[in-house]
């Protein structure tokens, strides 16, 4: 049960960010009208999905069927209230920590996981078909790419939206500024969205910046928001807000999302050398799916045997994964050469030849 | 005849490119309204609308990056890097992205991108714009790169590289801009990784590329005139590179001077002089002599006569080589 | 079903890991994910949750032990069925097969001696030992015209081990290093696809001709080839696997017998002589070879065509084997009265065998067979025998 005096994280100081449920999950804000209950449960089902996968996958990576995996527990609202508010055609963007965006978006997990599996670059599935961009390791470069989607959109004379997730780190890359810029100036239909979770690997936000990320959005010419990530109506109504405008072409919002690392920066990385367990604990008390259950139970909108039945779906779903990820081969070496050229010259058919002898 | 300029012909590419492919977007800083610092966009973007054809804010970063997920909407990015340092900026949307997104996703999504940097020195310009940075791209794969010389090739490669749906880095010497050729405009040329004879000769080749050539040339009329027959080649394209010709004409004259005014220190004639080794050992009848800039920052513009390989330079070394 | 769960890699390259604490004892039922043992890497301590559920049969290595990545770290026996693979819109995802290491290419020992990359290929086509070589060029180097000259010369008798079975009776005789130099060459000339086309030349107008100007057949016959090349460029052509190289100059090897063996000295730009210059060039050809003074640029090397005068030692018709870079022998045998039927009777003629040894990759049946029929027409022409430069 959620303790409602805990303190809050260090980087959630500074502005009110826009809420509607409390840590302890009571209502303080407007639900969003257009979430009826099976949207509600839709959503509570795929926070549940991505919690119980991201414990398998460091599972996996323990065994030695992942190499290294950066999980997102803590973060599941921030990812699936915002992917929840896209439609059907509008791109995401991600960074290498939205596997809960990826699942929304129904990019295939196992084709997801094979990233961190270190049998391709980027995930084999296909960009265009899903509406997820490769994912992308070099910070912040995907928000570039974003705005370069997103202008090819407007141009087109399209009402897609294009988001770019980002965590607090990346705020601080030349890119980020960069695109940010560049949206603004052309009003692109592009929501900037930022995961803020305290922690760039083990540089702590205070030493990232010294403003808030949300107004920066004010030098680039358009809104900035503040909101609570780990309320995921909150995330759901301001993101939602962000693409209506940018699909009516309004132009750009930065979306400061406020959440929590729980896990380490990655399977690789060993937190404690550079915070404290008490404060991941302290953090866990404003965890996502906590709050938001209980708000679902009080309100109506699950029952007990609503969330065992998610968590049994999550666990035969990991399951699942788990599976398929152990299952997949090693590509065939041909492969590192099928697909660099469109039109490959022969001098590189000569190399693969020589490679592949 | 038409006498073109290479800066015009490059104009004249862009403005065929824009009208034949719909898709096509020319944009950079300084493109739109100005025409370009070397005017090389002159014109267009009164022909075809600041849709198509715009300034952007001074972010080359930005500018390679959003020309990738431009791709990803299926449009067909020119973009212009102003200056050859200035492309640095962008150096790892180029590297990382530009050239692998391809591969990353399996073939499904081209880059049919094509980054024009006006490039190499003899401008007399100031520091950072006079740089020679065919290496670093020449050596990335993914990417093709070519290097024009001449105005009217100069068309038909740049026109080969938009219609390319590999990326293609165009490195346009900047010192030949305003170099002039009579002739039809035409895409009817070799492609993108065939190098071109420029002139015949049995005793030497030539190795050039870029503002380099027309000094190579004029070095094999000297040695004409001396009794060595030079062959020059102007390569054209670095990436892919036209080994055969490289082959041919070890082949044919035992004896190859490469020429580049880059540092020599993991200079691209490292790649032709490995190459040519490789291919026609047994040919070599002295040493593949390189003929480069030093291995120095590129010099002050009153430093710069003695950086660049000269004519003189080019002469001297080549009678020795033949003399080996 | 036994399975062995080896120790992974915990983070990006670790080499091994130290067992802390086994959290499962041999012997017990384990379910899927269970925590089984505590392992401190370089980089952190990090719990090992079970990949399989099943019973664990056996732990390898006790607390403290460093256990190698993939190395065995327990021994299960499991329940499970293996899982299959997952669908792919990629099509099947094959088994991967890691390329073998390009071979390390041989290197060629240079030794101290120095020379260019083309005078080492002429020692090697030559037999010649370039280390033995002495160099005359700018620093010693060894050159061209060193190998030439080491190629020209008898060698020391060379003590051959002889692996066969020598016969009762029968004696050894040491190969010199001209002969080891010409079998290399034939044997390696051997290779190419080549074949042999015949015609009778009637030697009437050429046995007329050739006594007017005072001189032998044979630079008759050259200068006639000169002529017809012209019209039959691939006579003179050179084949270089993608490519055909036709030379400008017409340069003639002509066979020519030593007592140390064959040797071909070339007739230099045999097209623009007159025949009384080719002939007095074969003459101090023949001399030089048989002195052994043969210049460097009267060598095999640069001959484009050849000509052989098989008929000099009585045969009546020769199959020579192509010289190097060429794709045409001219052999001429041996001139003497025949019975040919001429307008339907069988008269006495003075005749010859005349054939073209071809390279069939440069030339096929039909082009030969036309530039021969050019030859033999000349040759028993004689308004174009008169046509010929002097």
């Amino acid at each position: 049960m959620a303790q409602p005096h805990a303190q809050p994280p260090a980087h959630w100081s500074g502005s009110e960010p826009r809420r509607v449920l409390t840590p302890g999950g009571s209502l303080v804000g407007d639900v969003p009208d257009d979430l009826d209950t099976p949207a509600l449960r839709a959503i509570y089902r795929w926070m549940a999905l991505a919690r119980r996968l991201d414990r398998e996958c460091i599972a996996l990576q323990r065994q030695g069927e992942l190499t290294v995996y950066p999980g997102h527990e803590g973060q599941e609202a921030a990812q699936v209230g915002s992917a929840w508010a896209l439609g059907r055609d509008d791109f995401v963007w991600p960074t290498f920590r939205e596997l809960p965006v990826a699942l929304i978006r129904r990019v295939d997990a196992v084709q997801y996981l094979q990233y961190h599996r270190g049998t391709w670059h980027g995930g084999p599935y296909d960009p265009r078909a899903t509406r997820f961009g490769p994912i992308c390791i070099p910070i912040a470069t995907q928000i570039a790419h974003a705005a370069g989607y997103a202008m090819g959109r407007q141009l087109d004379g399209s009402d897609d939206v294009t988001i770019a997730y980002f965590g607090d780190g990346a705020t601080s890359e030349g890119d980020f500024h960069e695109a940010a810029n560049l949206a603004g100036v052309r009003r692109l239909p592009l929501v900037l969205f930022c995961q803020n979770n305290g922690w760039a690997i083990s540089v702590p936000t205070a030493s990232q910046m010294a403003g808030e990320i949300w107004r920066r959005a004010d030098g680039y010419g358009f809104p900035g928001v503040r909101v609570d990530g780990n309320d995921v109506l909150a995330v759901y109504a301001v993101t939602r807000e962000a693409v209506d405008r940018a699909r009516a072409g309004h132009g750009p919002t930065l979306i400061e999302a406020l959440t929590y690392r729980i896990g380490a920066h990655s399977t690789a990385d060993d937190a404690r050398r550079y915070r404290a367990d008490p404060d991941v604990e302290a953090a866990r008390a404003f965890d996502p799916i906590t709050r938001f259950r209980t708000w679902m139970v009080a309100a109506g909108h699950a029952d007990d045997a609503f969330i065992t039945a998610c968590d049994d779906e999550a666990e035969a779903f990991a399951l699942t994964v788990r599976e398929g990820v152990v299952a997949t081969p090693a590509p065939p070496a041909e492969w590192a050469f099928d697909w660099v050229y469109a039109e490959p010259p022969p001098t590189f058919e000569r190399m693969r030849a020589e490679a592949l002898a | 005849m038409t006498e073109w300029t290479l800066s015009r012909a490059l104009n004249e590419a862009l403005r065929d490119s824009l009208r034949d492919d719909d898709r096509v977007l020319v944009f950079g800083e300084d493109v739109g309204v100005s025409g370009g610092v070397f005017r090389v966009t002159d014109g267009l973007q009164a022909e075809f609308g600041d849709r198509r054809v715009f300034d952007t804010p001074i972010s080359e970063a930005a500018i390679v990056g959003s020309a990738v997920g431009l791709a990803f909407a299926g449009w067909r990015p020119v973009v212009e890097l102003q200056f050859d340092a200035f492309s640095y900026p962008a150096f790892e949307q180029i590297v990382d992205h530009v050239a692998k997104m391809r591969m990353r996703t399996r073939g499904r999504v081209d880059m049919p991108i094509t980054i024009r940097i006006p490039s190499f020195g003899g401008i007399k310009g100031k520091e950072h714009h006079g740089e020679s940075p065919e290496t670093y791209y020449a050596h990335t794969a993914g990417l093709k790169v070519v290097v024009p010389s001449t105005p009217l090739d100069g068309y038909a490669l740049l026109r080969h590289a938009i219609a390319d749906p590999d990326p293609v880095v165009v490195l346009e010497p900047k010192a030949r801009y305003w170099s002039k050729e009579a002739g039809e405009l035409t895409v009817d040329a070799p492609g993108i990784g065939v190098g071109r004879i420029l002139r015949d000769g049995t005793d030497v080749t030539l190795v050039a590329y870029g503002s380099m050539v027309a000094r190579v040339a004029a070095a094999a009329e000297q040695l004409a005139d001396a009794g060595i027959e030079a062959r020059v080649v102007d390569l054209r394209s670095l990436s892919p590179l036209d080994d055969d010709l490289l082959r041919r004409s070890a082949e044919q004259t035992g004896r190859v001077v490469v020429v580049h005014e880059a540092p020599r220190h993991a200079g691209f004639g490292a790649e032709v002089a490995a190459r040519t080794m490789e291919l026609a050992f047994d040919s070599l009848a002295a040493p593949i002599a390189r003929l480069t800039g030093w291995n120095t920052p590129y010099p002050p513009a009153s430093l710069e006569d003695g950086y660049l390989p000269s004519v003189d330079r080019i002469v001297a070394v080549t009678k020795e080589t033949v003399a080996y | 079903m036994e399975r062995v769960f080896a120790m992974p890699d915990l983070g990006e390259g670790l080499e091994d890991g130290r067992i802390v604490e086994w959290l499962v004892g041999e012997g017990d039922a384990v379910s899927l994910n269970q925590p089984l043992v505590e392992v401190e890497t370089a980089k952190a301590a990090v719990e090992i949750p079970s990949p399989f559920a099943g019973r664990v049969v056996s732990l390898h290595g006790g607390v403290d032990a460093d256990v190698p990545v993939g190395a065995p770290l327990i021994t299960f026996d499991v329940d499970a069925v293996p899982a299959v693979a997952p669908e792919s819109d990629d099509g099947a995802l094959r088994v991967a097969t890691v390329p073998a290491a390009p071979a390390v290419r041989e290197r060629h020992s240079g030794g101290p001696v120095r020379a260019t990359p083309p005078v080492r290929k002429k020692a090697r086509d030559l037999g010649v030992d370039i280390e033995a070589v002495d160099g005359t060029g700018p620093d010693g180097r060894v050159t061209d015209a060193d190998v030439q000259r080491a190629a020209a010369k008898p060698g020391p008798e060379r003590v051959v081990a002889v692996a066969v079975q020598q016969h009762i009776g029968s004696r050894l005789e040491p190969v010199s290093e001209l002969r080891h130099a010409i079998a290399a060459t034939v044997t390696r000339q051997a290779q190419i696809p080549q074949v042999t086309t015949f015609r009778t030349l009637d030697c009437t107008a050429l046995d007329d001709f050739r006594r007017e100007l005072a001189v032998s057949p044979l630079p008759v016959i050259v200068a006639a080839l000169c002529a017809i090349v012209r019209d039959h460029p691939l006579l003179n052509a050179d084949w270089l696997e993608d490519m055909i190289e036709f030379r400008d100059a017409v340069n003639v090897g002509l066979a020519v017998d030593t007592e140390r063996g064959l040797l071909v000295p070339v007739v230099q730009d045999a097209a623009r002589r007159g025949i009384a210059e080719i002939a007095a060039e074969i003459d101090r050809l023949a001399t030089a070879a048989r002195e052994g003074s043969l210049a460097l640029e009267d060598k095999v090397a640069t001959a484009t065509i050849a000509v052989s005068n098989t008929g000099s030692y009585g045969s009546e018709a020769g199959t020579p084997i192509l010289s190097p870079r060429t794709s045409v022998t001219i052999a001429i045998g041996v001139i003497q009265p025949r019975a040919l039927v001429v307008d339907g009777a069988v008269v006495a003629r003075s005749a010859a065998t005349l054939s073209m040894t071809f390279d069939h990759r440069v030339l096929d049946g039909a082009t030969a067979g036309r530039a021969l029929t050019d030859l033999v027409a000349l040759l028993e022409s004689p308004e174009r025998l008169g046509g010929l430069p002097r």
